[in-house]
């Protein structure tokens, strides 16, 4: 018995599959009993064979073609030294970022030596901070320091002359000088002349 | 050239292009930028987005040709590459789809009549959606079948057959055969064609 859906769907599938396809025998018996399957078959295979034919007239001249292909050589000569950069960046990262699988309980325990190794390591170094305090031999060195040079100078007063003022005479008292005054000035004559400057201007009111 | 020799030096390009040879690349791309230029370029209604689309499934599969290991032919992997940049591209929008090129260049030999039929077909393809569009493209132009296109897009054969019926039903309204003069237009696109 025929059946206008169940042709429908073999016309369709047949023609999508191959838009100048031929029906077979069985299909083609069915369209010969029904004009209305007949007329669906005729404008599916034009509207399918138009689409087809549309489409492919859609590629562009050989003109383009050329130009396409020295675009996309282009684009791949960049992307191969791009990736051979990208490459080199990310081995040094995988070696950062690489990670081993490790269960659990091994992950564990290397956590914990890994603490207490820590531990150790900062004790140790506390010790050794102590034992160099204790061992630390003070080495003397010598300073320059500015000392002052004391002199002391004995001075002596002329006890004699005071004494003798009031009781001598002016011989023995020229004698007692004369015996009295220092080494140093012993021999010294004065001059006879006597020079005396006298520097005006030392105050306004002097003329 | 035979068959088994064309298979042979594709064979001998994919190993060559394997081992970071462009020029090899670039020959095998000669082959089959086409095909895979005209499914973006009806997927997407656009010249420059499909040139732009076209060169990164290329640039992907260059990327990617280390991992192809020949358990199925060479044009089948890049398809597949193909519609998962398609897919990505329509999950960021970024592509303009549905916007179709209204003089787009079809030839200075076509008539009146196939610029009118190239138009009526890409308004037509425009006002599906990209997914109805991609499966029917895939189903009509690439002759893939309903799991194929299930798989490749993540749906079930039955949403594939249906969308691409939907399409298919759309596009023959288009072009429905009503009045006398509509059937003698239609029959000398056929004879066009």
């Amino acid at each position: 018995m025929h059946n206008c859906k169940a042709t429908t769907d073999r016309i369709t599938e047949l023609l999508l599959n191959r838009p100048n396809a031929r029906p077979d025998d069985l299909l083609s018996k069915e369209l010969l009993r029904c004009a209305e399957c007949r007329n669906e078959f005729d404008a599916l295979k034009e509207t399918l064979r138009i689409t087809g034919r549309v489409i492919e007239k859609s590629e562009p001249s050989k003109s383009y073609w050329n130009g396409y292909h020295a675009r996309l050589k282009q684009q791949l000569d960049n992307a191969t030294i791009h990736e051979v950069e990208s490459r080199e960046t990310t081995l040094i990262l995988r070696f950062f970022k690489s990670s081993i699988r490790l269960p659990v309980p091994v992950g564990l325990a290397l956590l914990v030596l890994f603490a207490v190794g820590i531990r150790w390591a900062t004790r140790v170094s506390q010790k050794q901070v102590v034992i160099t305090q204790t061992i630390s031999v003070p080495v003397p060195f010598e300073v320059p320091v500015v000392q002052e040079k004391i002199v002391t100078r004995v001075l002596y007063r002329d006890r004699v002359r005071k004494r003798n003022e009031s009781s001598t005479a002016t011989s023995v008292v020229a004698k007692t000088q004369n015996e009295a005054r220092p080494a140093a000035l012993i021999g010294f004559k004065p001059l006879d002349e006597v020079k005396l400057t006298v520097i005006k201007g030392g105050s306004p009111d002097e003329k | 050239m035979p068959d088994n020799e064309i298979a042979n030096s594709e064979t001998e390009l994919i190993r060559r292009a394997q081992a970071q040879d462009t020029d090899a690349f670039c020959l095998l791309a000669e082959r089959y930028a086409r095909r895979i230029y005209l499914l973006a370029f009806h997927y997407c209604q656009s010249a420059q987005d499909a040139e732009d689309l076209s060169q990164e499934v290329w640039l992907k599969a260059y990327q990617a040709l280390a991992s192809f290991r020949s358990d199925s032919s060479f044009y089948t992997w890049l398809r597949r590459i193909t519609i998962n940049s398609f897919l990505n591209h329509q999950r960021t929008n970024s592509i303009r789809i549905a916007q179709p090129e209204t003089n787009f260049d079809v030839g200075c030999d076509e008539t009146v009549y196939s610029n009118a039929l190239f138009r009526d077909v890409m308004e037509t393809l425009a006002d599906l959606t990209s997914s109805q569009r991609l499966m029917f493209l895939l189903r009509h132009y690439e002759g893939m079948s309903y799991e194929e296109i299930g798989n490749a897009m993540g749906c079930s054969p039955g949403t594939a057959k249906k969308s691409v019926w939907r399409a298919l039903g759309k596009l023959r309204a288009k072009f429905e055969v009503g009045d006398d003069a509509a059937k003698e237009r239609m029959a000398r696109l056929a004879a066009e064609y």
